[in-house]
């Protein structure tokens, strides 16, 4: 197993950047996943990785060999580099059958045909194909035609995997299952994975490490769970989370040297680590982490219900106070009536805040 | 800096490359060794090397060579291949039937480009063929020497003719049963005749352009004869300097029909069963359809100034030649056997047996239109009336000084 | 994180270490490489032509010493442009014959386009019936040499004007068709239409055949009816297609020579081209290289001006199967007056020509077109030195047969080397899009189409009539008939090679590039499988054009390579009209076989539709 690394990546393209400058490393064996929104550049990493782009500067490594270095005029073609790629739409030969569009790499390696047919059906079976050998790619169902595309990456034996996107197509079922299966084929091969992706379901769920991205640049880069307790700027905090994060905006006010924060119908007592620089401040709260009660407690804010939105394990709730909005999450499929009076109140070791001009989380990481 | 790297990679090969084709072909169109030319004129004993001729080892040469390749203006040489491969089964005879324009063109870019493909030129076009040509060393004029007594001398220098031709007028004898439609040419220039008369079109046809610029040439004689057939002197339209000028100018705004093709021009006129067949300005070889397609076109023999105007066809060694030998074998062949006499009888058909024998080359041009140069042949049934018609004469100089501004006064002229 | 500057240092340009790089780059781009190349290449073939034609017509050439005999030849002058724009000659060698051909072009475009797109529209979109006979034989028309319908027409419709055998409309109902009916104008245009129209066809039922219904439904649901849908829906989309046609058919149709010539010559009706002809036979090649240049300026203002006004429409819908449908309109009680309609105009413009011409072939007089006069001495017969100047029947000439070999083989290896050509073209400008390289190599690709087909057969027989580097002097052989075909005819095949390009999605060759196959496998295994079927079409129309070509080549002709067409000319020169029926038959039947072999291979594809990129 080897490690993937990537130093000071840059890439434009007609003097619009792609990747500003991006440091990563990929530790071996691991599960990286980049995250962002369409544009952010994580597509264009995993493409300068792979070879089919060329960055403007930088260097990257795989494993122990420098494959691209713009100071030392290194460049290696991604016939060169031993990887494997999923992409977005398979790209599956449509003229060639399942059983050809695993092995014609393989036949260009010059390994002997018992070799071939031996790993062919190895990945067929992992895949649970073997009956679709002899099928052509618009024979097959999306779901079928994905399992194809795994089985290349199985023949091939690659230490590292890319994947770009490749649930996507899928419909929600065949997606759960999926995810599953994706994971299932990095702990078996023990490759380096890099996994390209914006939805953050599947960067939760399948990721040892999530590098999120905006603007070509990176955002965060942490386990799941920091990223989703901790994010490190607002941008983070938005994007991660369904549904998402609370935020707030308002005046920071120090009374008997307690900072208060007052936004809206909410007065947030800040704690003592949490030192703003500004007389503004945003505060932000997972919706799952704020309290609800149809009766009246002391102190709980009272709210009224919006809307209700089940969603079978648990319920999508809104409610309006007299200055601010907020969304809630809470188990269970509850029925309760728009309208009606609720009270809330907010776990205050979950929120997190941040200023609103950097945008980063004031409470720094121990 | 790596796009821009590209971009200016990519301007300078293609401009290269560009650049560098273009100078390749000027280069080209400079080079024209004499001294190449001389050698083979010396050994081929062509030109000022061509004294003693001695015929057997003519022959023998050119049995070794093996092969005569021949450009032609006329499609009818193309029938003696098969004769004159019976003749000299060792010698393979192949003709390319290009037409007046592209045989000039084809053996000047030949030679240009230093390919020396063709033994024997044949073809029309006086002004450009001597001016053209032979003065500038394409073409080798040559007479074997047996015929030097039999050809008078303007038919053979500074060009040997071949056969001589002429534009003449061809009307329908069913429309005109008792008399020729007119005795004056300028008869034709009259209203009853717009849209009646037909022509082949002079721009791409070198032998009618020929007949066009013999009657310019002779614009004194045309202004004498309008002034015999109006009783007054001739009054010239705008821009118009003579009188044969004015002559065209007029049958083109009197509705000249062009043709494209002679031989539809012949049909034209002679067809049987028209109402209203044309005159057509003809080369008079054509009146051989009368047999072959039953037309029933008769000459014009007696029309005031001029009834036939006469334009050669030449043949020639093209420089270079590869089977000099051989083209000289073939221009023998193509000038009649030796054997042929006033005497001779030749009888139909002519390209068969004896007559075949005697007339060689001769044979498919054997007709009152096609005339050789040779003084010591009997004329063709009908032939009497060649003899019998006035005719003028295409002058070379003429053609080649004046021919590209008469193209401009056709082009003008024709145009509606 | 803050942002760190990068301490990187760049590599100095020229160091070695830079070069090598950039050599190593250039593994990464094959397209690249490969683009050089043709570019390379196809500017030898290409802007040579257009630089030579535009040095002689601002230099001195030797026939303009009848004018100037002091000039020497190869000084720069304005000569030539003084003669044809503002001399006296400017009215009759430019202006009017310039007029013609644009209204020629105009009124062909016209009719010739909404023809084409007409029948389009209904065998692609609508339920007509004999979808299927009709797509088959809708393209004949442009397997004839185009002046056949010419011939055809004069045939039928000539007068006393021109003399000889009489037309079959006068020898039927004993009227003379009037001059402006049988010559000229009027049956230039509907000759050249009821040829050219294949073009808008083509075009058009390759574009029709991906709109999306759904596109439309989505304006029937908006309320609009389908008039509204059919001009605010459908013709939008179609407009790029559209464009196209109505520029290419223009362009051809200025430069077209063979029809003008043979019906507009009897009423001295003269067009550009025939102008450019008669001033290349005087060897006047300043002017001929003048008016060339002039055609050449026009076509590509048409060409600019299409794409401003249709825009740039360089997107286009890869396959990947997604949700597109395609209903059939229904045609409701317009179904069968439809069919009948569209039957009548195939029986006149396929069926009535090729009876023509068969007709002709079978009697034994030129123009009596009686039943007894018919023979099959012209197909089967042995020599007879009593008919036709002892010509002998098709099967029984050799001359017919060696041409008919040279014509196939010269058609086939075109539409082989122009289909593989075509795909490396549309492989480097496909790949390479939006780069500089690609957009010239797009664009020197299509140049050959706005040269007049007799002024680049002139030029080329000047460039190739000596060794060039390592090339020898190709003059006279099979190799320079061949390399004029294919430049010629690679405007289309290059369009095609980029369209079947476009269809193959680059993640396809970038998977195989990442599994580690390498270039010359990858176009082996896969682009090359995947884009024949695009290409096909872009052969085919190679083959079909080649056999019929004439003026590009007739210079290049001799008697050993002598083809089919120019043996028709030849034989029409000769007035020996029954051979020449005879052979354009052959020809046309060797045209529709080969079309017929080559769906039947492909599944049914053949001529379906050029995409209208």
């Amino acid at each position: 197993m080897q490690k993937i690394v990537l130093n000071g990546i840059q890439k434009s393209y007609a003097k619009e950047p792609a990747v500003r400058h991006l440091d990563l490393i990929v530790e071996p064996g691991s599960f990286l996943t980049i995250l962002g929104p369409s544009g952010c550049g994580k597509t264009t990493t995993l493409r300068s990785i792979a070879g089919l782009e060329e960055p403007d500067a930088g260097d990257i490594q795989l494993g122990d060999r420098t494959v691209f270095s713009r100071s030392q005029g290194i460049i290696v073609p991604p016939e060169q580099r031993n990887l494997g790629l999923i992409f977005q739409s398979y790209a599956l030969w449509p003229h060639m059958t399942v059983e050809r569009n695993i092995t014609l790499a393989l036949k260009e390696q010059k390994l002997s045909s018992g070799e071939v047919e031996s790993r062919l059906q190895s990945a067929l079976e992992m895949v649970q194909l073997t009956p679709y050998r002899n099928r052509y790619p618009s024979e097959l169902s999306g779901g079928q035609q994905q399992r194809v595309a795994v089985a290349r990456l199985i023949a091939l034996r690659s230490q590292f995997l890319l994947m770009d996107e490749p649930l996507s197509n899928l419909d929600a079922k065949l997606r759960t299952e999926m995810r599953t299966e994706l994971k299932r084929l990095h702990r078996e091969l023990e490759a380096t994975t890099v996994y390209v992706t914006h939805d953050q379901i599947e960067a939760l769920t399948l990721s040892d490490i999530i590098v999120v991205m905006n603007g070509g640049l990176v955002m965060q880069q942490g386990t799941p769970y920091d990223i989703y307790h901790h994010p490190g700027n607002l941008f983070v905090a938005e994007f991660i989370g369904d549904p998402p994060i609370n935020k707030f905006t308002g005046s920071f006010i120090r009374e008997d040297g307690v900072g208060i924060l007052q936004c809206g119908d909410h007065r947030l007592t800040l704690p003592c680590h949490v030192i703003p620089t500004r007389e503004t401040l945003v505060a932000t709260i997972r919706p799952e982490n704020i309290m609800i009660s149809e009766q009246e407690k002391d102190g709980w804010l009272k709210t009224t219900l919006d809307s209700v939105q089940p969603t079978g394990a648990s319920t999508i709730l809104q409610v309006k106070s007299e200055k601010s909005v907020m969304t809630l999450l809470q188990p269970g499929f509850m029925r309760m009536a728009v309208g009606d009076s609720v009270w809330v109140q907010m776990d205050m070791t979950k929120v997190n805040y941040f200023d609103p001009e950097t945008e980063q989380n004031l409470i720094s990481e121990g | 800096m790596n796009i821009r790297f590209s971009r200016l990679a990519a301007t300078l090969a293609v401009g290269a490359v560009a650049i560098s084709g273009f100078t390749a072909l000027q280069t080209q169109a400079a080079m024209k060794p004499s001294a190449e030319m001389e050698a083979w004129l010396k050994t081929a004993k062509l030109g000022v090397y061509n004294k003693d001729e001695n015929w057997a080892e003519v022959v023998a040469n050119a049995k070794r060579e093996g092969e005569v390749v021949v450009y032609t203006s006329s499609g009818r040489i193309a029938k003696l291949v098969q004769p004159f491969n019976a003749l000299y089964p060792e010698i393979k005879l192949t003709v390319h039937d290009l037409g007046s324009v592209k045989s000039v063109e084809k053996t000047i870019r030949e030679q240009d480009a230093s390919i020396f493909n063709a033994d024997i030129v044949t073809t029309g076009n006086s002004g450009q063929v001597i001016h053209g040509m032979v003065n500038k060393n394409y073409l080798v004029n040559y007479v074997p020497q047996a015929y030097r007594d039999r050809i008078p001398e303007e038919s053979r220098e500074p060009l040997l003719v071949r056969v001589n031709e002429a534009m003449v007028i061809f009307y329908n004898t069913e429309a005109y049963p008792s008399a020729a439609p007119i005795k004056n040419l300028w008869e034709l220039t009259e209203a009853k005749y717009e849209g009646r008369v037909g022509m082949k079109n002079p721009m791409s046809s070198g032998s009618t352009f020929m007949g066009v610029m013999t009657l310019i040439q002779n614009h004194e004689e045309m202004a004498a004869a309008y002034q015999r057939y109006a009783g007054k002197p001739i009054k010239l339209g705008e821009g118009i300097t003579n009188a044969g000028q004015e002559f065209w100018a007029r049958m083109l705004a009197n509705d000249l029909v062009i043709f494209k093709s002679g031989s539809k021009l012949a049909g034209a006129s002679g067809k049987k069963g028209q109402k209203k067949p044309l005159i057509a300005f003809a080369n008079m070889t054509y009146i051989a359809r009368n047999e072959s397609k039953g037309y029933v076109n008769k000459i014009l023999a007696d029309v005031d100034p001029v009834a036939k105007l006469v334009y050669p066809t030449f043949t020639a060694i093209a420089r270079q030649a590869p089977h000099p030998n051989a083209a000289k074998l073939f221009t023998a062949y193509l000038l009649g056997s030796t054997n042929l006499s006033k005497a001779s009888d030749i009888k139909k058909p002519y390209m068969k047996g004896t007559s075949l024998d005697l007339l060689q080359g001769l044979a498919p041009y054997y007709d009152p239109g096609s005339v050789s140069p040779r003084d010591d042949v009997p004329l063709p049934a009908g032939g009497e009336i060649w003899a019998a018609m006035k005719g003028w004469n295409v002058d070379p100089d003429f053609m080649w000084n004046e021919g590209p501004k008469m193209r401009d006064f056709w082009t003008v002229h024709s145009s509606k | 994180m803050a942002l760190p500057q990068t301490d990187r240092p760049r590599l100095p340009v020229f160091s070695a270490r830079n070069i090598s790089y950039q050599f190593y780059r250039l593994r990464n781009r094959p397209e690249l490489i490969l683009g050089v190349l043709c570019l390379a290449v196809l500017g030898l073939l290409v802007l040579v032509p257009l630089f030579e034609i535009i040095h002689d017509s601002l230099t001195y050439q030797s026939y303009d010493k009848a004018y100037r005999p002091d000039a020497e030849v190869g000084g720069f002058t304005l000569f030539h442009l003084e003669r044809v724009f503002t001399g006296p000659l400017s009215y009759a060698l430019l202006i009017k014959p310039l007029l013609n051909s644009i209204g020629i072009g105009f009124f062909v475009t016209a009719i010739g386009v909404s023809v084409g797109a007409g029948l389009a529209w209904l065998l692609v979109r609508t339920n007509i019936h004999f979808k299927g006979t009709f797509g088959a034989l809708i393209v004949i028309p442009y397997m004839m040499p185009s002046w056949v319908l010419a011939l055809a027409w004069l045939s039928l419709f000539k007068n006393d004007r021109i003399g000889g055998t009489e037309g079959m409309f006068t020898s039927l109902f004993g009227v003379q068709p009037p001059d402006w009916v049988s010559y000229g104008f009027l049956p230039i245009v509907i000759c050249l239409a009821l040829h050219y129209y294949v073009y808008g066809y083509l075009l058009m039922s390759g574009a029709l055949a991906t709109v999306d219904s759904e596109l439309e439904e989505a304006g029937a649901i908006c309320g609009m009816n389908r008039r509204q849908r059919l001009w605010r829906i459908t013709v939008p989309l179609l407009m790029p297609a559209l464009g196209s046609a109505i520029v290419l058919t223009f362009i051809r149709i200025l430069g077209t020579f063979g029809t003008p010539a043979l019906l507009g010559l009897p009423v001295r009706f003269f067009t550009f081209s025939t102008q450019i002809y008669a001033s290349l036979n005087a060897r006047n090649s300043g002017d001929a290289y003048v008016l060339a240049l002039v055609l050449i300026v026009m076509a590509i203002t048409f060409i600019w001006i299409n794409s401003r006004i249709i825009g740039i429409r360089k997107s286009f819908v890869t396959l990947t199967g997604k949700g597109f449908r395609q209903n059939e309109i229904g045609l409701g009680m317009w179904r069968w007056p439809a069919t009948i309609g569209v039957s009548i105009f195939v029986v006149i413009t396929v069926f009535m020509p090729m009876l023509i011409l068969l007709w002709e072939s079978l009697i034994i007089t030129p123009g009596e077109y009686t039943f007894e006069g018919l023979t099959a001495h012209f197909w089967f017969g042995e020599s007879d030195p009593d008919i036709a100047y002892g010509e002998p029947g098709i099967i029984h000439s050799p001359g017919i047969l060696t041409a008919l070999w040279n014509s196939i083989k010269l058609g086939v290896s075109a539409a082989v080397v122009n289909g593989f050509v075509g795909l490396m073209i549309g492989y480097a400008a496909v790949r390479g899009r939006g780069s500089l390289l690609s957009k010239w190599l797009e664009g020197v690709a299509f140049a050959p189409y706005i040269f007049p087909s007799i002024a680049l057969g002139a030029i080329y027989i000047g460039m190739f009539s000596t060794p060039f580097g390592p090339i020898p002097a190709l003059y006279g052989t099979f190799a320079i008939l061949l390399l004029i075909t294919v430049v010629k005819n690679l405007p289309f095949t290059s369009r095609t090679g980029i369209a079947a390009m476009l269809q193959i999605d680059k993640s396809l060759e970038e998977t195989a590039r990442v599994q580690g196959i390498g270039w010359f496998r990858r176009m082996v295994q896969i682009i090359i499988p995947m884009s024949t079927s695009g290409l096909i079409s872009g052969m085919l129309l190679t083959f079909i054009t080649t056999m019929r070509e004439l003026s590009l080549i007739i210079l290049l002709l001799s008697p050993t390579n002598m083809v089919l067409t120019g043996l028709i000319f030849n034989y029409n020169e000769q007035d020996m009209t029954q051979h020449s029926g005879a052979v354009t038959l052959l020809l046309v039947m060797v045209i529709i076989g080969m079309n017929l072999v080559v769906r039947v291979l492909s599944g049914g594809k053949g001529l379906s539709g050029l995409k209208s990129g």
